[in-house]
Formats: C-alpha cells, structure tokens, sequence
C-alpha cells in the first residue's frame, strides 16, 4: 500500500467514523437542532433537484472570482509600487495597515450605499477582504530580496528594469503566490457573509433562508457546500503554486 | 480519556434541547424561561410590564427573560431548549411549529404594522405605481409576505412587474438614512420594515408610506412545560391580560419603560405610533380586550404558512391547526386586574 492510499484510507475511515457518530446521535436525540447526516443529504438531494443548490454554487464562485481578480492586481500592482516606491509609500503601507484588521463583514452597510443591491457590493466586500494579504504579501515579498543577490546583479551591470525580473522577482514569488492563496481563501468567507445580507442567490443567501425558517438541515447542506468549495478551491490554488514557483518547498 | 466522556456528554445535553422538568422555586411558584425580542414595539411594553410588576408572580411564575434580536434566533433559542415561552410574528411561529411539533401557538400577542414606503418626494403614490420599479425587502419576513400582497392588490405580477430584491431590516434603515436623491435611494424606488423601525421611519417624516399592513403575533409555549406544569399556558395567558390592562392604563409610562429598558434610539411617539393599530390599547374597559385568536386572525396564520411555502421557504406545507393549541382559541378570564398590579421597581 502506497503512502497515499494509506492516506486516503485514514481520510475515509475517519470521516466514516464522524459521520457514523454524527448519524447516531442525531437518531437518538431525535431533535430538530441536530438534523442526521441522511436528513442533510436527502434536502441536498432536493436543493439539487429543484437546481438552486448549483445555481448558488455559481453564484457564490461568480462573486469571488470577480472580486479576487480585481484583489489580485491592484493587491500586485500596490504592492509592488508599496515596496520598491521609495520613502514615500510609507503613506501607502499605513493606510492598508489601518484597513486591514477591519473585517469584511463591517464593510456591507457601506458597500450597498456605494453600489447599491447585487453583484457590484458583494464584488467590492471580496475584494476587502482578499486585498490586503494579496497587498502585503507583494509589499513583503519583493522588500526582503537577499542584498547579496542586488549586489551581485549590479556588479553584472544589471539595470533595475532586469533586476527586478530577474532577481526580485523570482525571489519573491513563492510568497506572491502565498498571498494570492491566501487571499483566495479569505474572498470565499468574505462572499458568504456578503451574501447572508442583501444579496438574491448563492450560497450565503441560502443558509440565511434556511436559518429564517429553522432548517437546520439546509444550513448544513449549505455549510458543506462552503466547505467543499473552499476546499476545491485550495487544491487547486495549490496545483497552480507549484507549477507557478515550482522550487518552492 | 475522561475529558472526551465530559465532552460528549456536554454535547449531549446541548443538542438534546433540553425538555423542562416539573419542579417550583424556593417561593413555591413555577420557574418560567421568557424569550422576547428587545427592540420590537408593543411587545416591548407587555414585556417590561411583566418584567417589572409583580404580574407573574401573582400568576404562579418566577421568570427570567431572554432577550434576542428578532425571530430567527429566538427560534434558535427555542430549540436549544433556552426559553419555555416566547413571543414572535406568525411566520416564525409557523416555521418553529412546523420543525418542532412540540411548540404551539397558546395565545394572540398583538396587531402590530409592516409597511411599504417610498422617499417623500417619490412620485410613487400607490403600490400600482411601482411597476417597473425596484423595491427591497427582508426575505423571508412577514414584510416580504406583506409587500408582495400589496403589489398583488393593485393588479401587478410581483415576478415580473416589480425587481423584489431581498435586504436586511438594519441595511434597509441604513439605506434610508443615508438620504434620497430624485426620489429615490440610490437604484432602489421602495422598501419595506416592520415596526418599530418602520413606525420611526414615518415618525421623523424620512419615509412616506404607500401601504401599510396588519399582521397577528402570537404567544408560543413549549407543550413539555405545559405537561410538566398543568395549566400553565392558561394562567400564563391570563396574566397577558392583565399586562395589557396595565399597559392600556398607562401607554406612556409603559412605552418609557421600555425605550429605556432597551435603549431605543427613537421619541416614545414610534411607540405609540406602533400600538395604534392594537385594538386592546384602545379599548374602553378589561372586558373588552382579549389574548385569543379570532377565526380571521386564524386566516391570517394561515395565510402566512401558505406563503412560506408558496414562497418555496417551507419544502412542504404547514398544518396551521396542528400548531394552535385549543387554548389559544378560547377568551380568557383575567384573574387580576390592572389597578390590583404592584411596581416591583420603575426602569
């Protein structure tokens, strides 16, 4: 048996085990605040056939691409300018400093007079809240290039223009790549909690429906949608990482 | 090891809800777990009445409130097992009757208004005039039920005549205070709250209402505490009575004891404005008010359950008369009246 399968098997047996627990103490208490995992899969199953399951589902991703890819180039393109700007980005560096511990969810009141209902003040919550690692991660990244390699490339004759792609650039992808992940995962929590105040669909508006009429069975189902978007999502960001900077560790 | 057994059995009783058990305090009356919402109107009052009088124990209970923001968690509360009695709207009566059996409607709470408002210089005049244009509303409410009726009414089709759009009652009063331009709020021509927030709205003249609704709300008890103390639902009805009689007596006072008790940001006009359209508020003596369900306010309740699963927020329909208990149909004879109420301390 190879590592993996090894792996996979633990995976199973211990997501068995909690759904096993899961299914039987539901059973037993019989209460309407612990819905059994075959009463989530059976709305799921319902959600699925009525189509709004996956109508959400693209909903949500629609709203998160969307905002993240605005994230991603102002995120890079500020960051970069934050790092190598000179003294005074300072100015720059502070402000996102200030807005960053604001979390997204503080933004929605704002967002809706901004943009109104809809897709744009959902955009503008995911962008909140995946611009800022995106933005520091760059600003990071490209400031902390090792002097050693500057020096060596300018001792080549080296300009800045080819400094900066040959040498802080590489060096600072791996943790580019990093902030972009980790404003990725920050873009689907933030879309949720957008979703859960004025938005018409996706996954977030769901769950609060559900909540209004006390299905706890369909918070679940949205809840495991959430999680294994999330999921997907991570995977493939990692798949992306390592073909991106593929000597990262 | 230990610490996973204390865990599991914490889980345990957490999820179980726990059903109540057939026991009295140390003064001999019946323990009772209250659960009401802190900042609706009307229900404030008959709750700060009941809070602060000696009503209760008069009755038989020594409760203690729960306080919770609106229906949706106090629905929560309730099937956490966290209150044996709660006051709330139809919809979330219907919704916490239809998901557990064990929680009947026993009495009538209140009349109290939903609205549908425009800007004051909207050139929309009625809910005919609102065709084509955009109006926003809690999802799931009964503002929601209300304002797509009012849109029936006047012979529009809500899905295709109207954009509907779903947001929440704080972002709706934020929207209205961050003020209108050429009529509107922002792209949205119209939106829709429930009192108090509506009642303060129209008070301080930022919005002009185009329809106004009535809806029942509705006294719920948990049937295990009834069970395990007989009679209770009716002496807790009878002392509903008498916190009406004393509210009527004075609304004044009482809509002060409840602004303050709950910090409401607004003048005690929202609340008066919010009571006015509860008949027992108005009534002239005791005998002429009631906390029992008439057969129209019956309908209404009915009419709620049908929305919520036309409305596709219930899979499958609600069996109204399996959720109101016979109790909440009958009058009821109070057993003290309001001048017989001692203040156990002014707020």
């Amino acid at each position: 048996m190879t590592d993996r399968r090894g792996q996979a098997l633990v995976v199973a047996l211990t997501l068995g085990v909690v759904v096993g627990a899961w299914e039987g103490l539901a059973r037993a208490l019989d209460v309407p605040a612990l819905p059994a995992p075959s009463a989530v899969v059976s709305m799921a199953v319902w959600l699925a056939g009525e189509g709004t399951l996956f109508s959400d589902v693209g909903a949500s991703l629609a709203r998160v691409f969307t905002g993240f890819a605005a994230a991603a180039v102002l995120g890079l393109v500020l960051g970069a300018v934050g790092a190598l700007g000179g003294p005074w980005t300072a100015g720059l560096r502070a402000l996102v400093a200030t807005i960053r511990p604001v979390p997204p969810i503080a933004w929605i009141p704002l967002s809706i007079l901004w943009f109104g209902l809809g897709d744009p003040s959902a955009w503008f919550i995911v962008f909140v809240g995946a611009f800022s690692p995106i933005f520091v991660q760059t600003c990071w990244s490209l400031q902390r290039c090792d002097p050693r390699w500057l020096e060596l490339a300018q001792s080549v004759g080296a300009g800045p223009w080819l400094t900066f792609r040959r040498v802080r650039l590489p060096a600072a992808a791996p943790g580019v790549v990093a902030g972009l992940r980790t404003g990725l995962g920050l873009a689907w929590t933030s879309v949720i909690a957008a979703e859960l105040v004025g938005a018409q669909s996706g996954l977030g508006y769901r769950i609060q429906m559900h909540r209004v009429v006390v299905e706890t069975d369909g918070v679940i189902v949205g809840m495991v949608c959430i999680g294994l978007c999330g999921l997907a999502m991570d995977a493939a960001a990692r798949r992306l990482e390592r073909r991106l900077v593929d000597w990262t560790p | 090891m230990t610490r996973w057994w204390m865990l599991g059995a914490a889980l345990l009783v957490a999820c179980s809800g726990s059903a109540p058990e057939p026991q009295v305090t140390a003064s001999g009356r019946t323990p009772i777990r209250i659960g009401w919402q802190t900042t609706w109107a009307t229900q404030g009052q008959l709750a700060v009445a009941l809070m602060d009088t000696t009503i209760l124990e008069e009755h038989g209970f020594d409760a203690t409130f729960h306080g919770f923001p609106y229906g949706g968690p106090l629905n929560e509360g309730a099937l956490a097992g966290s209150v044996d009695v709660l006051f709330t709207a139809d919809q979330p009566a219907v919704a916490l009757g239809a998901k557990a059996r064990n929680w009947g409607i026993i009495g009538r709470l209140m009349a109290n208004r939903v609205g549908t408002f425009v800007p004051p210089d909207s050139p929309i005049q009625t809910a005919a005039d609102l065709k084509g244009r955009t109006v926003v509303v809690p999802f799931g409410a009964a503002a929601h039920r209300a304002t797509l009726g009012a849109i029936e009414r006047a012979g529009l089709d809500p899905g295709n005549d109207v954009t509907v759009a779903n947001l929440g009652l704080q972002e709706i009063v934020g929207l209205v205070g961050a003020g209108a331009a050429d009529g509107k709020w922002g792209a949205t021509d119209a939106a829709a709250a429930w009192d108090p927030a509506f009642a303060n709205l129209e008070y301080t003249g930022a919005v002009r209402p185009i329809d106004t609704t009535t809806i029942t709300s509705v006294v719920v008890m948990d049937d295990r505490f009834e069970a395990a103390h007989p009679g209770s639902n009716e002496r807790f009805m009878q002392a509903m009575h008498t916190a009406y009689d004393f509210v009527r007596t004075d609304p004044d006072r009482l809509a002060g004891w409840f602004k303050d008790k709950s910090d409401l940001p607004f003048d005690v006009g929202v609340l008066a404005l919010a009571a006015s359209v509860e008949p027992n508020l108005s009534a002239q003596s005791a005998a002429e008010m009631r906390v029992h369900l008439t057969p129209d306010e019956v309908k209404g309740i009915e009419a709620a359950a049908d929305f919520m699963h036309t409305s596709g927020l219930l899979r499958t329909p609600a069996n109204v008369s399996s959720i109101i208990r016979e109790t909440a149909l009958q009058p009821v004879v109070p057993k003290l009246s309001a001048d017989a109420v001692t203040v156990k301390k002014v707020p």
